[in-house]
């Protein structure tokens, strides 16, 4: 039923809208407006539509919405369009009838014309106008609030997860560092046992049954010293701890070095064996020549492997060359099986040899070629190879290597055994917690120098108190020992007074990475070993520390308060005539030493020169001199073992020129004394 | 028998004469000898006891060894003790002359002087 402009005007004055318009100007407004009925689901206006009019719900319900999104719902007394009514704007929202709907329309000219003169119409409108507009800006800026304070909780939940990811990274990079480090020492400790006493038995001359044992165990071990080495190095150099050295270098010694160790097995095989060094190459050059020559004498010993007839060379040729800077080509040429191209492409792979055939023909871990190929890259260059079946392989790579400015380098094997001379009477103290290798390196020691005193200690703390009883000349110290390790100890030793604080130390150990070298330095080692070690570099290392004057190196004596005169004197109860008698008898006998000395040296006679010094020991001791009895000792003893007076002339004379000094000092105290 | 008389060989004239004095001031008589053969020519001195170096040519070559000497004074007279003294370390030496007849081997370091003095009270 229509509603009438009375129920319209009653209708009017019940809206807050109208609040404080006068009832005879609702009763025009509703005469003039317009009535209008729509069904459920009809469009009362569309988003964009241009407004004009303002409506009010006499019946039913609409919902504003713009498109699925519902603004607001409205019911009987409610009215909409007023914002478009007012800025002559395209309507905001869509407008539709939620069930059947009777609207008052209040057009646009209408409104003014009637409600123009009420200001407080426009009042309220404004007032929602702006309660709305304040309503949606504060739900925006309180999303947008909460917007920002998620975005600040996840940046800080990201940065703290990387956070823990790089310290997980930092921790697994020394964790593995760790376990390639424990890994080779774990490996290597028991490896230098078995090599070492395999080698010590084999010299103590087993039955030939024995003999037979020993050499397959020698060889199986040193097998696995290359198969281990091979896994080791590998390990290495994917984690990317694989560093090279720069040390001064001959490329033609490595050259030959590789040639003597292949070739015997390629005379076996009836094989040419050659190597050709370009006399362009200069003859010192910067780098790693241990690594250099691991991959030459990879890829050469792969060559002999696969060739059955014909010949294998290793080249060296210079492509440029400056005045700090030398590029080289090596490369290693056969006629051996050769390989197909696919077998080509596979060459480098790890653990793949051309086919397990091969593997099981010829032997090997497989990983060779693969360090090779790495060991290659870190130098700068490229392992390539050219080969044809039937035909045989050519492997090359070129690097750049820096000059040195040196001509050669000294011969280290020749000065072996004169070191080994000046070794001679050293009194060492080994420091070493496990047993094996305890008795590998006493055993090495005796073997390699005569006349050597070896006591050893088994953890850091019992080394510092030997030491403190000053019967060493030398200390070699294992770096890992439980209850105090080798740095401490070495640590500790350092803080004795002099001379005993100065005892030169030298440490063993399985890893050998720069990190350790630095902390041996830091705490006061005079050089370093790595175990398994070679004869010669302990040689070297023993040498280098206690120097030319070897057993004659200042002997660290303990401080003694005694004078050499305590002897006598308790003897004879502090009688000075006995005791000045008994001096003029040492003096009279050393004096008469001398020319007997040398003499027995001049005619090289070892039995007139061990009598001479015989009777001096004795005396030596009882006049308080017990070092220079010693030396007596040790020249006798080695007379009695065979030696040649000649040998033996630098002991002999600083033995004379101890005994000069005592007599001029008992002289001195004898003329004092009358 | 008690020990009164004791000989001293030794061609180590400083050693022989500190211990021929030592013993006098222990109450014994002692005379030195720097070979074996003198010695073996004063035996009808009749020591008691003979104090004798091993080594005895290493001042005079060609002169018989201590243990050649220990023989003939053994041969001599079967009676007379004998220490023998040496500055060698060796116990394989030591044994033999045990063997041969010697009550003791003393070794020449600071020590022999005490250990003479204490064998030679336990012969008491």
């Amino acid at each position: 039923m229509k509603p009438t402009p009375a129920t319209l005007t009653e209708r009017f004055s019940r809206m807050d809208l109208f609040s404080s318009v006068p009832p005879d100007i609702l009763e025009q407004l509703a005469e003039e407006s317009d009535i209008a009925e729509y069904p459920a689901g009809a469009v009362i206006f569309q988003k964009n539509e241009p407004g004009h009019a303002l409506y009010v719900i006499l019946k039913g319900s609409v919902k504003v919405h713009d498109e699925d999104y519902v603004a607001a719902r409205l019911n009987e007394g409610g009215c909409f369009g007023e914002l478009a009514l007012l800025d002559e704007g395209p309507r905001s929202m869509s407008v539709t009838a939620d069930e059947p709907t009777t609207l008052a329309v209040v057009g646009r000219d209408v409104f003014f014309n009637v409600l123009g003169s009420e200001p407080g119409v426009v009042r309220k409108i404004g007032g929602m106008l702006t309660r709305r507009l304040r309503d949606q800006t504060d739900r925006v800026v309180e999303g947008l609030r909460r917007r920002e304070e998620e975005l600040t909780r996840l940046v800080e939940e990201r940065t703290a997860e990387l956070n823990r990811q790089k310290e997980r990274a930092e921790q697994s990079e020394r964790l593995e560092q760790q376990f390639l480090a424990n890994m080779s020492h774990e490996i290597r400790t028991p490896m230098n046992a078995v090599v070492g006493m395999t080698n010590i038995l084999l010299q103590k001359n087993p039955r030939p049954d024995q003999l037979k044992y020993l050499e397959s165990i020698r060889h199986s071990s040193q097998n696995l010293l290359v198969i281990l080495n091979d896994i080791l190095d590998i390990s290495k150099i994917q984690a990317g701890r694989m560093e090279l050295e720069n040390t001064d270098f001959e490329l033609t010694k490595i050259l030959e070095s590789v040639g003597s160790t292949l070739r015997f097995r390629a005379e076996e095989k009836e094989l040419i064996f050659k190597t050709e060094c370009d006399a362009a190459i200069p003859p010192v050059l910067i780098g790693d020549p241990v690594r250099l020559q691991q991959i030459l004498l990879n890829l050469a010993g792969n060559a002999v492997k696969f060739t059955e007839s014909g010949s294998v060379s290793i080249a060296a040729h210079v492509l440029d060359k400056t005045k700090t800077d030398c590029r080289l080509r090596l490369e290693v040429r056969d006629t051996g099986i050769g390989m197909s191209p696919e077998q080509v492409a596979r060459a480098f792979e790890s653990f793949r040899q051309a086919s397990a055939d091969t593997t099981r023909k010829y032997g090997g871990t497989g990983l060779g070629l693969s360090i090779s190929k790495q060991l290659a890259e870190l130098f700068g260059g490229s392992l390539e190879v050219e080969s044809e079946p039937g035909k045989g392989s050519v492997f090359s790579f070129s690097i750049s290597l820096k000059i040195s400015e040196k001509t050669a380098l000294s011969k280290e094997n020749a000065a072996a055994p004169a070191q080994r001379e000046a070794l001679k009477g050293l009194r060492i103290l080994i420091a070493e917690d496990n047993e094996y290798n305890r008795v590998v390196a006493v055993e090495t020691l005796e073997l390699m120098l005569s006349d050597v005193k070896i006591e050893t200690a088994e953890n850091g703390k019992e080394a510092v108190e030997k030491v403190k009883s000053g019967a060493f000349d030398l200390v070699l110290m294992d770096v890992n020992m439980p209850e105090m390790d080798g740095w401490e100890a070495t640590r500790l030793i350092r803080t004795l007074p002099a001379p005993l604080g100065e005892i030169p130390v030298i440490a063993f150990t399985a890893s050998v990475t720069k990190a350790e070298i630095e902390k041996c330095e830091a705490c006061g080692m005079n050089a370093v070993v790595p175990k398994p070690f070679k004869e010669s570099e302990l040689l070297e290392a023993l040498y280098s520390v206690v120097g030319e004057m070897g057993a004659n190196f200042p002997r660290v004596e303990k401080h003694s308060e005694s004078s050499p005169l305590d002897f006598l004197t308790e003897l004879t109860g502090g009688n000075p005539t006995r005791i000045r008698k008994y001096l003029g008898l040492y003096l009279e006998s050393a004096q008469a030493s001398f020319p007997k000395i040398e003499s027995a040296l001049a005619a090289n006679d070892r039995d007139a020169l061990r009598r001479a010094v015989h009777t001096l020991k004795p005396q030596l001791k009882m006049v308080g001199l017990p070092e220079t009895a010693e030396l007596a000792t040790s020249i006798e003893t080695r007379l009695l073992d065979g030696a040649e007076p000649a040998t033996l002339a630098t002991e002999t004379r600083r033995l004379e020129e101890e005994i000069r000094r005592s007599c001029d000092v008992f002289g001195n105290y004898l003329s004092q004394l009358s | 028998m008690a020990i009164q008389k004791i000989f001293v060989v030794d061609d180590d004239n400083m050693y022989a004469t500190m211990l021929a004095d030592h013993l006098e001031e222990q109450g014994f008589s002692s005379k030195t000898f720097a070979t074996g053969e003198d010695c073996l020519a004063h035996l009808d001195d009749e020591p008691d006891l003979i104090i004798l170096d091993y080594y005895l040519d290493s001042e005079i070559p060609g002169a018989k060894n201590g243990l050649e000497i220990l023989k003939d004074i053994k041969k001599a007279d079967e009676d007379i003790k004998v220490i023998m003294l040496s500055s060698q370390e060796h116990y394989g030496v030591a044994l033999q002359t045990i063997a041969k007849g010697a009550i003791y081997y003393v070794i020449k370091d600071l020590h022999s002087f005490k250990e003479i003095d204490s064998i030679l009270s336990g012969l008491k």
